[in-house]
């Protein structure tokens, strides 16, 4: 063993050496491809969102140099009633708009899920809305709503109905605002057609063997098995809705109209930004929102133990 | 009570008929195991009478009650599949409670009922656990346990063991025909390996193509096969077929021209009916020079310990297979003789009818 | 801002409008052509317009850049229009690329006075346009501390426009000199037109203001003001102003059983144009309104789509209010900047100067906007006067000239979108009843105050 010894130890150092040279050879060109990606997300998205930082404790003049102001721009926004009127506005939209988009994406998606025929076409023509600008999807849903000469009311006025004033109502309006929302459906049915798909056959026979009750299966066993998919979003649900701007601006304009019942917080921000040319107000309330989602996302994250099943895990 | 019934019952896959009119009867507490090659159609018509594929044709009936439109869950049958199929998301507890849950049982007996299921299958111990955290042949158990703890009518098992490892196998085998004894339970199980279901089947089923081949005990199809293929798929390794012709006195003319007396006396039909002979592999043996009927070279000698196969390419181009002592002598590339005796031997007419 | 358009021929259409918001989406991504260009060669934004607006402005620019042997000369039309332009505007100006001139339609003061635009103050001093050519309480809306940031080189004038026709048809004299001099006699005669079937307003005669950029008009003739520039103070909670938006709501109130819903369902009372978001027609063009407040840019959009179903339209002095004793008139005016990073400022402003005088005629003649300098001398439209005849054309002219003499000081805050908008939201609780005038207008006060403040501080 005496001589053995010293060179049965080398070659067991050889060999981790190796391997810890090949997965350096392998780390090196996996950063290499992402470092494309890399480098968009710090011009387009780190670098940005530090800037936004800063500016946000400063006044910031379109030329020339910010200025340090501290805490200043905070306890402005703080005392805008504006941001709060549409901070609560953002906060109901997306209290009421999520879940409704999450059970409407999930009927949608249990349909789906049951078409053999042509099921490529319904996919694609569910997808489309998603990828139609939000501008024109909302000047259509202008012009379907319209009180007057609208398809919309004049159908539900041929029902008997007495429409609302969908945009010209400030107790409709919001509520409008979130029937605009739920429109393209596309994405959040496609992620639940995924997670739908992923069920294993049988683990739905042998739920088809257990109760005969088509709800018992959906509530026991398809929803537990796709809680992954409505973690995904639920969050990414949230952080969209509270970040509501396009469909806002183009019914509400600037002011929130009408009575600033659609006046979302995205919108206070961009015409701070835009239209008051308040930079540091603007950066202010965005550094705010982001703070917001990011812990509203944290605890949801927090929450999600317990109710998210994950594959990998075995408890 | 528990009977299951099959009246010319048909399954189509577009316009390809899968099931072909079956008609069979599984009585009370018997366990029937439907083999077959795959692509028979065994899984289709275990998955017919579980409800979980429609009826095209014909009628299911389970206890005398015609079952073809109602619900799986409403049929008194329980089922094994081959994947386990366990709610991944549950302990074994809730997977084996599920089903009590939902119809309705009240806590305290769901709980007993549970626990009694589980000490019969001795997986007490992993009650509490996920499927992912147990083995293969737990999760297997907890899947049989999930099925009894319904006492269903009927138990349906489909290739439940075929995702296990050999030894695992041969446990769960001895641990399923337990089971029948002591539940008394009508089952069926389907596999495609013919020593499960040698071992477990008080009848079998053979199924080709969506048609019965036969039905009958272990031994009826081992010994008294009713076509070529039921000879040539139960039993292993599969059945000798040799090709030969009548004789002018009824006698066996094989291809090398040797003449053998069939045991029951004559070969019916004319002299040169062509026909097939069958022969399990034990009832060939090797013999001294001049005294075998066949000669031929060992092509390949598997080594078993106590018995060895051997295969055997003869003066005609056709294989063998001889089932020998474990210390049978002969090696690889040998020239040797071959004695047949044609005790519970087949006859089969080129159609593949069985005729003697 | 509003929807409606301004100084542009032809309505605000649909089209435009999804036009308009398309280019937005794409500034993210400027055409080369939008960005800086070479010395000599001038770069010129428009904030939207009609693709005829956009023609004349591409002709000034090259027929200038030719005769002034500059180089070749870019005119960006399209890039979206209020905030969104702006955002491209500031975005081109903090990269260090903006374009050498650029039109504004909102006051140059807020950006001015955050360094965005290059006072002109010296460039004026040795030319033709010199500070005492244009009218003071034009050019107040391009000043702030001083400095003179951009010019308003055109104008739309501000007066009540009324349907000759409708009015003898109740036996009323038509012409100028006869038409209600004060809000009082216009709202009693407003009732002689206005006509409801149920909840249905069928016409009407005239109708309290609801346009917040007019509405420091309206606050002028009661003897009021809504921005004092001389003190930097707000005004919107005065009691001039206070008692003009009592009358007004009294007046919906009484002839307009108190909901402007009902009014805005029923058409576009508001304005000569269509409604951009309920694509209603204006009731003023159409003969079922006796006669509202507009700028003189619809002597060029009126003989565009929806033609009236009248010929004979004519302009009165806007009625003075029951604390007011003078008349006033307003604007809208076309204001053109020279960002700070332009690469030619000189050419730039001797552009401007150019535009200022000479361009500002031809452009008068195909879309009626009104040249401000006072070496312009006002010459009738030929649209009116193949309309309506030399002589209507001639006396309009001369009408327009009187007006825009007394033109009152607005677009002058250094906080103007912010005022605006303050007021906008004030009159929407006070028509919709969600507030009471006073306070309505106090909370708008307050916060103007405040943000005024905060510019002024910076």
């Amino acid at each position: 063993m005496g001589k053995s010894t010293p060179s049965g130890q080398a070659g067991a150092e050889t060999l981790p050496r190796r391997r810890r040279r090949a997965g350096r050879n392998e780390a090196r060109a996996g950063v290499l491809f992402a470092l494309p990606w890399m480098i968009g997300l710090a011009i387009f998205t780190a670098i940005p969102l530090v800037l936004t930082f800063y500016i946000a404790q400063a006044r910031f003049q379109i030329t020339g140099a910010p200025k340090w102001v501290g805490l200043q721009n905070y306890s402005a926004i703080w005392a805008d009633p504006a941001v709060w009127t549409s901070a609560q506005n953002t906060l109901m939209f997306a209290m009421i708009s999520v879940p409704i988009k999450l059970v409407l994406a999930l009927c949608l998606a249990l349909l789906l899920n049951r078409v053999t025929m042509l099921s490529g076409f319904y996919r694609t023509v569910f997808y489309l809305p998603f990828l139609m600008p939000a501008v024109a999807g909302s000047i259509v849903f202008i012009l379907l709503l319209n009180p007057v000469a609208g398809p919309v009311n004049m159908m539900l006025q041929a029902m008997g109905l007495s429409p609302p004033d969908w945009l010209l109502d400030p107790k409709a309006a919001l509520w409008t605002l979130i029937l605009l929302s739920l429109w393209p459906l596309g994405v959040e049915t496609l992620v639940f057609l995924g997670g739908l798909q992923n069920i294993p056959k049988d683990i739905s026979e042998a739920a088809d063997l257990d109760s005969p009750r088509g709800w018992h299966k959906l509530v026991w066993i398809t929803i537990p098995l796709i809680t992954p998919m409505i973690l995904f979003n639920l969050v990414t649900g949230i952080i969209y809705s509270f970040q509501v701007f396009t469909q806002a601006l183009v019914i509400g304009g600037t002011t929130g109209k009408p009575a600033e019942a659609t006046l979302m917080y995205m919108v206070v921000l961009y015409r701070a930004a835009f239209r008051y040319f308040n930079m540091g107000h603007a950066a202010a309330m965005a550094t705010v929102l982001f703070v917001v989602v990011l812990l509203l996302t944290l605890l949801i994250f927090r929450t999600a133990r317990s109710w998210v099943y994950y594959e990998g895990e075995s408890r | 009570m528990g009977a299951v019934q099959l009246l010319g019952v048909q399954k189509f896959f577009g316009t390809m008929e899968v099931i072909k009119g079956i008609d069979l009867r599984v009585d009370d507490g018997e366990l029937v195991v439907f083999v077959g090659p795959s692509g028979c159609g065994k899984s289709t018509l275990l998955r017919m009478i579980a409800g979980l594929e429609d009826v095209d044709g014909g009628e299911v009936l389970i206890s005398g009650v015609e079952v073809s439109g109602l619900a799986p869950a409403k049929r008194g049958v329980a089922m094994v599949f081959q994947n386990y199929a366990l709610y991944p998301h549950m302990s074994a507890y809730d997977n084996l409670a599920y089903g009590l849950r939902r119809s309705g049982m009240a806590r305290a007996d769901v709980d007993s009922r549970v626990r009694e299921t589980a000490a019969l299958l001795q997986i007490t111990d992993l009650l509490p656990r996920r499927p992912k955290a147990m083995s293969g042949g737990q999760r297997q158990r907890v899947a049989i346990g999930r099925a009894i703890v319904r006492k269903p009518e009927v138990f349906l098992f489909d290739e439940p063991l075929s995702n296990l490892d050999a030894a695992l196998r041969v446990e769960m085998r001895s641990q399923i025909a337990r089971l029948h004894q002591e539940l008394k339970a009508t089952m069926i199980f389907v596999t495609h390996d013919q020593v499960e279901a040698m071992t477990l089947a008080d009848r079998i089923v053979v199924l080709n193509s969506g048609r019965v081949e036969q039905v009958g005990t272990p031994r009826e199809v081992y010994h008294n096969p009713a076509n070529l293929f039921v000879a040539s798929f139960i039993g292993s390794p599969a059945m000798n077929l040799l090709p030969i012709t009548r004789g002018e006195d009824g006698s066996i003319l094989l291809e090398s021209g040797e003449q053998m007396i069939w045991p029951g006396g004559k070969i019916d039909g004319p002299p040169g009916r062509a026909l097939t002979l069958g022969l399990r592999p034990d009832r060939l043996s090797l013999v001294g020079s001049d005294q075998g009927q066949i000669s031929g070279t060992v092509h390949l000698a598997e080594h078993l310990g106590d018995e060895t196969i051997l295969h055997v390419q003869t003066a005609a181009g056709r294989a063998l297979t001889l089932k020998c002592d474990g210390d049978a002598p002969a090696r690889l590339g040998d020239l040797v003789q071959i004695g047949l005796d044609l005790t519970g031997a087949c006859l089969f007419d080129p159609d593949g009818r069985r005729v003697q | 801002m509003s929807e409606k358009t301004y100084a542009v021929p032809g309505s605000i259409s649909r089209r435009r409008f999804l036009h308009g918001s398309a280019a937005a989406g794409a500034i993210m991504a400027l055409p080369g052509a939008t960005l800086a260009q070479a010395e000599g060669q001038l770069l010129l934004w428009l904030p939207g317009g009609s693709d005829l607006f956009c023609k004349i402005h591409t002709g000034l620019l090259e027929g200038f850049s030719s005769s002034a042997n500059l180089g070749p000369a870019t005119t960006v039309c399209g890039l979206g229009q209020d905030t969104e332009f702006t955002q491209a505007l500031i975005g081109s100006i903090t990269a260090g690329s903006p374009p050498d001139i650029s039109m504004l339609w909102d006051s140059p003061v807020s950006l001015g006075a955050q360094g965005a635009f290059m006072p002109l103050d010296e460039m004026m001093k040795n030319s033709k346009i010199g500070i005492d050519t244009w009218p003071a309480g034009l050019l107040s809306s391009c000043q702030f501390k001083g400095n003179t940031y951009g010019l308003p080189v055109t104008a739309g004038v501000y007066t009540m426009w009324y349907n000759e026709e409708l009015l003898e048809s109740k036996g009323i004299p038509s012409d100028r000199a006869s038409f209600p001099k004060t809000w009082v006699e216009m709202r009693k005669l407003s009732k002689e037109f206005t006509v409801w079937d149920g909840d249905t307003l069928v016409s009407a005669g005239f109708m309290p203001n609801r346009i917040p950029e007019t509405m420091a008009i309206w606050s002028a003739l009661n003897g009021g003001m809504l921005f004092d520039e001389a003190n930097l103070k707000y005004m919107l909670d005065s009691e001039q102003n206070i008692e003009m938006m009592n009358f007004f709501l009294e007046w919906l109130d009484e002839e307009y059983k108190g909901d402007v819903n009902l009014i805005d369902r029923a058409g576009n009372f508001k304005e000569a144009y269509p409604d951009a978001s309920s694509g209603l027609g204006p009731a003023f063009r159409e003969g079922r309104q006796a006669g509202l407040i507009s700028g003189s840019w619809l002597m060029g959009d009126i003989y565009a789509d929806p033609v009236p179903t009248f010929t004979r339209w004519n302009m009165a002095p806007i009625p003075v209010g029951p604390s007011g004793t003078t008349a006033v008139s307003g604007t809208w005016p076309n204001w053109f900047v020279i960002p700070v990073g332009s690469k030619n400022p000189q050419a730039a402003f001797d552009y401007l100067s150019y535009l200022a005088i000479e361009g500002s005629v031809e452009w008068y003649q195909q879309i009626p906007d009104v040249p401000t300098n006072s070496q312009v001398s006002l010459k009738a439209p030929n649209s009116l006067i193949e309309n309506r005849g030399a002589e209507f054309a001639d006396d309009l002219t001369a009408f327009l000239a009187t007006q825009a003499a007394i033109v009152t000081p607005m677009w002058n805050s250094p906080s103007q979108s912010f005022g605006n908008d303050q007021m906008a939201r004030a009159m929407e609780k006070i028509y919709t009843k969600a507030a009471s005038v006073k306070d309505a207008l106090s909370d708008a006060q307050s916060a103007a105050q405040a943000e005024l403040d905060r510019v002024m501080a910076g």
